[in-house]
């Protein structure tokens, strides 16, 4: 979080939340990839646990108008902020957190849980999108180049694969085969069901923004149609983990349908 | 223990009290202390070492393992595993609090270590220039070098200018300080009163970014306002590094003169006042105010 960042915090925090707040992220139909799909879904989540207003605004260049270049972000009033911890801190610079109750012990839990969501889950997901090959050619290929005229799909496609692989090699996990990414996942997925040990949320106050983190990535790994279903088998093995994404998915996603 | 014997360990060499100057190793070498495995430890000070192994490399009869994980998971198949005693909740935390430390503390080392000129060019590029042997110097400090500026562009990409870069990743470093140093509390160690892996991983990042006498003390001083981390590394080092020199044994002569700012250099002195002693002379001479005393 740089200076910038920081200003836009403490401005922000004179003003009440906007009315014409918006969450810009790709299209979810067609271009969106697993990841990014996951980040934008928590940032979503976060927003309605904390009952605050937005509107979606479906961009095909998302990506390159944010300002770190990661999807989501969103623009309240003259502000803007990308990704969920910036977010996270945007918001409770207005006074309105989901963290409140929380001892210091458990602020550095959810710490520790949310940075093993971004190092573990997050990264097998860009994995498996770009590193394997049948994923590759049969599903992130077609959608991060749709939204491309030919021949430029391909040329961004293979920049955008030359800076995911790169990002995989500073990490150390390019060198993983397939059957060790599926053991971190697992392992990742093991220690948030014994977290979360037969409760509601992983703390007892209520959802914070580590179960929006969790939702966002399990429920778009369940959900999504992918050539390898590893990923999606994997976190069914974990049936507390399934049901904490229903009750968040009902609780906060199908209200709206409703209304 | 005629099959225990041939166990060996490839690693850099250690200095000012630290076993290995690089990262990976130290966790390596600690791993095997605190598991008591009976290790023979060899230096990557010869030609024939830099061209056989990287490290840090465990060797065991044919199979060598490059990677603290994987000597990690070998030494466990083989029943030297120090995280037995954890409950099923203490592995969860364990698992969740490695990758932060991992995660937030291995940027800072990388920079600290490679990317802050000053530390850089006084420091930790000369004392791995003396302890390797030529060429190999020239090639792992080149490489050492590209992979934390790899690391760099990935976690922050759009931001090049090092001061903003510095102070996100400080601060990135502060918040995981506060949150190991909530878990740790009191208590000797992370969980209970052995070392676990997190100990283990905790221990590497911290002590070289504590011990080693880089030009720019802003990291260690970071550390210092968490008294009980520091309580922490120096108890790890009387368990089990008593014996370790704290002398420095490549860079002899820490040099005074550049290692801060604010001391004065005599020899400076001298000059400025020698010069300003003859200036005067010689303008006493030339207006004949001496000349006329002496005759």
């Amino acid at each position: 979080m740089s200076l910038i960042d920081r200003i836009t915090v403490e401005l922000g925090a004179q003003e009440p939340w906007p009315k014409d707040v918006k969450l810009f992220q790709p299209y979810d139909v067609e271009q969106i990839l697993l990841p990014d799909n996951a980040n934008c879904l928590a940032v979503q989540a976060f927003l309605k646990m904390c009952h605050l207003e937005f509107q979606l605004e479906l961009r095909a260049n998302a990506e390159s108008m944010s300002p770190t270049l990661k999807v989501p972000f969103i623009k309240a009033g003259r502000f803007v902020t990308a990704e969920l911890e910036g977010i996270v801190q945007f918001v409770n610079g207005k006074g309105i957190s989901l963290t409140d109750k929380l001892d210091a012990n458990q602020k550095a839990d959810m710490r520790a849980y949310m940075s093993l969501l971004h190092s573990v889950i997050e990264v097998a997901e860009l994995y498996i999108c770009w590193v394997d090959k049948e994923t590759y050619n049969e599903v992130t290929s077609i959608r991060n180049g749709s939204i491309y005229p030919w021949p430029l799909n391909h040329i961004q496609n293979v920049i955008k694969r030359h800076q995911v692989i790169k990002k995989l090699k500073a990490l150390s996990w390019y060198n993983k085969t397939l059957e060790e990414v599926f053991q971190e996942v697992e392992n990742c997925c093991e220690a948030l069901s014994i977290r979360l040990d037969g409760k509601i949320y992983f703390f007892v106050d209520g959802p914070t923004e580590l179960d929006a983190l969790v939702f966002g990535h399990l429920f778009t790994i369940l959900t999504t149609p992918l050539p390898r279903s590893d990923l999606a088998n994997i976190v069914r093995k974990y049936p507390q983990l399934i049901n904490l994404v229903k009750r968040i998915e009902d609780e906060y996603f199908k209200k709206q349908i409703k209304n | 223990m005629s099959q225990q014997e041939k166990f060996q360990l490839y690693v850099y060499d250690g200095d000012y009290s630290l076993p290995s100057l690089d990262v990976e190793c130290t966790k390596s070498i600690l791993y095997t202390a605190v598991a008591g495995v009976p290790v023979q430890v060899k230096l990557l000070n010869s030609l024939k070492h830099c061209l056989l192994y990287s490290a840090p490399t465990f060797v065991h009869k044919n199979l060598a393992f490059k990677s603290f994980g994987e000597i990690v998971l070998y030494l466990r198949t083989l029943n030297y595993n120090i995280d037995n005693k954890l409950s099923a909740n203490q592995c969860s935390e364990s698992l969740a609090l490695t990758n932060l430390v991992q995660a937030k503390l291995k940027p800072v080392a990388e920079f600290a270590y490679w990317l802050d000129q000053r530390n850089c060019d006084e420091f930790t590029n000369v004392w791995f220039m003396k302890a390797l042997p030529i060429p190999f110097n020239y090639i792992h400090t080149r490489r050492f070098r590209d992979k934390a500026v790899g690391l760099m562009e990935t976690i922050y990409p759009v931001e090049c200018n090092l001061e903003v870069l510095k102070e996100f990743i400080n601060r990135m470093a502060t918040d995981c300080l506060s949150t190991l140093s909530t878990k740790l509390g009191t208590n000797d160690y992370f969980f209970g009163v052995t070392p676990s892996t997190l100990d283990v991983i905790a221990y590497a990042y911290l002590a070289p970014l504590m011990k080693l006498p880089f030009p720019s003390t802003e990291i260690n001083s970071i550390i210092n306002m968490w008294p009980n981390l520091v309580n922490f590394v120096k108890r790890i080092d009387t368990d089990y590094f008593a014996d370790l020199p704290k002398q420095p044994k490549y860079l002899k002569q820490p040099e005074k003169t550049t290692s801060s700012d604010d001391d004065v250099s005599y020899v400076a002195i001298l000059i400025l006042t020698v010069s300003a002693t003859s200036l005067i002379i010689g303008f006493a001479f030339s207006r004949g105010i001496l000349s006329s005393s002496m005759s």
